[in-house]
């Protein structure tokens, strides 16, 4: 960061608008600011300090300019700001941080906004963007200069000797962000993180692996049964194969054995039962004829001796004949009735033909007519009534045939019956035993059959059992991870541990070197300014420099040699820094570091005068901007020569003060007298000091700088603008800016900078101040 | 110091190895822009990832050389 203006307004010990603007063109840059001591040279670095971090104290307060608000009135609003132009990067940038007070009734202010944050402005040709970022702002600004190692660029020379110590937090944080200390800290405890997250999955992993084991086992042991069972089931199903197969063997040669003897037996005693059929079939038909045949015979029977005879027999054989089925009751009741036969003959109640018929309606109406009665019939008596014999001759001739016929089928299924038992005896003996025994055989086979097949069964569904437990089991230890995956996180463990110690080794190896660099830088400085014999010596462990003399650190060095070593560590820290940047730039690509202005104050306060003139030389043209904040003693004549080579700015503070200071109030620059004091003429009660600053070029050409307040109205403004643009064309460029007082008051500042050896005229001068008195400013102001 | 010099006490231990370390150290000496910084979170896990994948590698080159 090479500062190209500051721009105070308002706060700390600076009253009203301070602008500096810096030169930067030249390889080496040097800035003066003269101010005697306690006139707030400090004050600027305060300042820079708020500007670059914001107020650790958040109390703005005490950073309102006690003189500006000591002037505003109850109600009035102050401005505080503080701007930086710097170029970073390439890129020109303005940061600010601004805040209001407002003068309150207790005389008390109202702070707005409180944490005053940080704004960025680019300047770039298609016009200025601000941003408002804090945050991001904050990050870049840290890039540039972190906060602990601002101490190290703008520092107050007569405190930094008691701050190289162990014991200085910032010192030390400072040394450890040049070495990005951080960074590899950072580092290692990702890759402490990465180890306990691989830790943690390897252990997950060994629970697993705990699992697989035992999981490998019972799928050993699932695959040895099902391995096993299907042995089994092989056996199982070859004796079922073989059983069925004897099974059907028996089967097949019971059907052969069926299928060769019983055909022929069954076709005969088919045949002969179908005989047997057809004769009983053929002996009822006849039987049927026989009795119709009887039926029209009766009728002839009830007379006579033939009567007589018939109930004689039926009487005989009572119970063993009957009579055909059409004589009903009712038929025997009307020939009782009608006492006439049904052959036309009459016959008298009481008389044996009466008799004959109520017998024979007994016998008939109860017994059925049987071939026994019809033979009886056909054996009638030779003596009954010839007529009735001739007339039934036909009948009883046909009654024998069927008879006879009935005798016949008798005989024939008689006959059959015997022969079907005798073929039927036959086929037992010759078929049926052995037909039996396969039978039983074949039963045996089939019972057999069915417990192998059950068996099969069992051992089949016993295997399915092993196979889906085997499947889930596999399914389980897929699932868990794989030794591979164990393997793999073994290894990254041991990657990461490789990771830390080699991090550790470079970081060492890191340190090393630039503890070298360090050393050999400090020393060089070290030694160009102080002859005694001393020498610089940076610890490799702190990288804290010491002085040693004969290898004995030396405890109580005079401040000289202190002083010496702390500029000396400081500009060789600076380079250091750098010289990291360059070389971690090419490994990480990490942002440029661009070069760095310091501050320095009071750097030669402790010095004799030879420290001095070697101190000078040694800073001239080692750095690319150095702002010096010295006392007029400080500019003694061998810090002068030394230095004015490369002086390129410089400034002066006027301290405006109430006391009556006895010191001399001007200081000689160059044949310029400096007003570095200015008695406040009439001070208000409690007045307190207030500083100014004023830009004197590098020769001690005055520069004019002035600030107006003068009351806030359109018309003033108006002629405010217009002074502006008229004293651009004076033959001393000049600059006239507007900023806000007050409520009620405007600041109206001029700059007039000499140009090519002009200044501006006393007249130029008056005309100013009559401008000025004119608005109605502060008489002091110029 | 050179940027080599830096990596020197790993020097031997190959390009890749080299590359990783240089991969872990990055994230942590890069400047970020506030706002655009990985979260602590993320970088630890980009590491755990950096690593796993070196080791898959070079198993895997190991495995081909068998």
């Amino acid at each position: 960061m090479i500062i190209n203006s500051l721009h105070l307004e308002n706060i700390i010990s600076f009253f009203g608008i301070s602008d500096l603007r810096f030169e930067t063109s030249h390889e080496s840059n040097i800035s003066v600011i003269f101010a005697r001591n306690n006139s707030g040279k400090t004050s600027i670095i305060r300042a820079l300090r708020f500007l670059l971090y914001g107020d650790s104290s958040s109390n703005l307060c005490n950073l309102v300019n006690f003189e500006a608000r000591k002037r505003a009135r109850k109600g009035d609003v102050i401005l505080m700001s503080v701007q930086v132009k710097f170029e970073s990067q390439g890129v020109k940038t303005t940061i600010c941080r601004e805040f209001t007070a407002r003068k309150q009734a207790d005389e008390g202010l109202d702070i707005t906004p409180l944490d005053s944050p940080l704004k960025r402005i680019w300047h770039s040709s298609d016009g200025d963007k601000e941003s408002t970022e804090a945050e991001s702002i904050q990050g870049h600004i840290n890039g540039i200069i972190p906060r602990e190692l601002f101490d190290f660029y703008f520092f107050k020379g007569e405190e930094l000797s008691g701050k190289l110590s162990e014991q200085d937090r910032n010192i030390v944080q400072g040394i450890e962000n040049v070495l990005h200390e951080r960074s590899w800290k950072e580092s290692r405890e990702s890759l402490l993180q990465v180890q306990a997250q691989l830790t943690r999955e390897l252990n997950r992993l060994n629970k697993d692996d705990q699992k697989r084991s035992r999981l490998d086992n019972e799928i050993a042991l699932l695959t040895k049964s099902l391995s096993e069972v299907s042995e089994d089931i092989g056996q199982k199903q070859d004796e079922y194969d073989s059983c069925k197969k004897i099974e059907k063997d028996i089967d097949r040669e019971k059907t052969e054995l069926a299928a060769r003897n019983n055909p022929q037996i069954k076709n005969l005693v088919k045949k002969l039962e179908n005989s047997i059929e057809t004769s009983r079939r053929n002996q009822a038909e006849c039987r049927i004829r026989k009795k119709n045949e009887i039926g029209r015979f009766l009728p002839v029977m009830f007379s006579g001796k033939l009567v007589q005879e018939a109930g004689r027999i039926l009487k005989k054989h009572n119970t063993e004949f009957g009579l055909p089925a059409n004589i009903s009751e009712e038929f025997i009741s009307r020939i009782l009735k009608n006492k006439m036969c049904i052959c036309g003959r009459a016959f008298e109640a009481g008389s044996e033909a009466e008799k004959s018929i109520i017998e024979y309606g007994k016998q008939a109406l109860s017994k059925q007519l049987s071939t026994t009665l019809c033979s009886l019939f056909s054996a009638v008596d030779p003596a009954a009534d010839s007529y009735l014999l001739r007339f039934n001759s036909a009948i009883i001739e046909r009654i024998r045939n069927y008879s006879e016929k009935i005798d016949s089928f008798e005989s024939a299924i008689s006959r059959d019956e015997a022969q079907k038992a005798d073929l039927q005896s036959q086929c037992d003996e010759n078929a049926q035993a052995e037909f039996e025994k396969l039978q039983i055989q074949h039963e045996e086979m089939k019972n057999l059959v069915l417990r192998t097949f059950r068996a099969l069964n069992e051992a089949n569904q016993k295997k399915n059992d092993f196979e889906e437990a085997l499947a889930q089991k596999n399914k389980e230890r897929k699932n868990l991870a794989n030794s591979e995956e164990t393997k793999k996180l073994v290894r990254a463990l041991e990657v990461t541990s490789e990771l830390l110690e080699d991090i550790e080794r470079c970081r060492l190896n890191f340190r090393r070197s630039y503890h070298n660099f360090l050393q050999e830088n400090t020393a060089t400085v070290y030694n160009e300014i102080v002859t005694d014999g001393s020498e610089a010596v940076v610890d490799e462990r702190t990288f804290l420099p010491s002085i040693y003399r004969s290898g004995v650190q030396i405890l109580n060095n005079g401040g000289g040699q202190e002083q010496t070593l702390v500029l000396a560590f400081i500009s060789a820290l600076s380079e250091l820094r750098r010289q990291v940047n360059s070389d971690l730039r090419k490994l990480f690509h990490v942002k440029h570091l661009d070069e760095q202005c310091f501050f320095m104050d009071s750097v030669f306060a402790n010095m004799d005068d030879t420290y001095r003139i070697r101190a000078a030389k040694a800073l001239a043209g080692s750095m690319k901007q150095l702002v010096l904040l010295l006392s007029p003693q400080q500019w003694a004549g061998p810090i002068a020569d030394g230095l004015k080579n490369n002086v390129t700015q410089a400034f002066f503070m006027t301290l405006h003060t109430p006391k009556n200071e006895s010191d001399d109030l001007t200081m000689d620059y160059y044949g310029k007298q400096l007003n570095l004091l200015q008695p406040i003429a009439n001070p208000i009660g409690e007045q307190e000091a207030y500083t100014s600053l004023s830009t004197i070029d590098a020769t001690g050409s005055k520069i004019l700088l002035t600030q107006v307040p003068f009351v806030r109205s359109k018309e003033n403004i108006e002629k405010v603008v217009d002074f502006i643009k008229s004293i651009e064309n004076w033959p001393a460029p000049a600059r006239g800016r507007l900023g806000m007082y007050s409520d009620r008051n405007i600041a109206f500042s001029i700059i007039a900078q000499r140009d090519n050896g002009d200044i501006l005229s006393d007249k130029q001068v008056d005309t100013l101040v009559r401008i000025a008195q004119k608005y109605g400013m502060e008489s002091e102001a110029l | 110091m050179s940027s080599e010099d830096l990596f020197s006490p790993v020097n031997d231990k190959g390009d890749r190895y080299k590359k990783l370390l240089t991969t872990v150290l990055t994230k942590r000496f890069m400047v970020y822009i506030a706002g655009h910084k990985p979260t602590e979170q993320n970088m630890v896990s980009q590491d755990y990832s950096n690593i796993m994948e070196y080791v898959t590698k070079k198993m895997q080159e190991e495995q081909n050389d068998n």
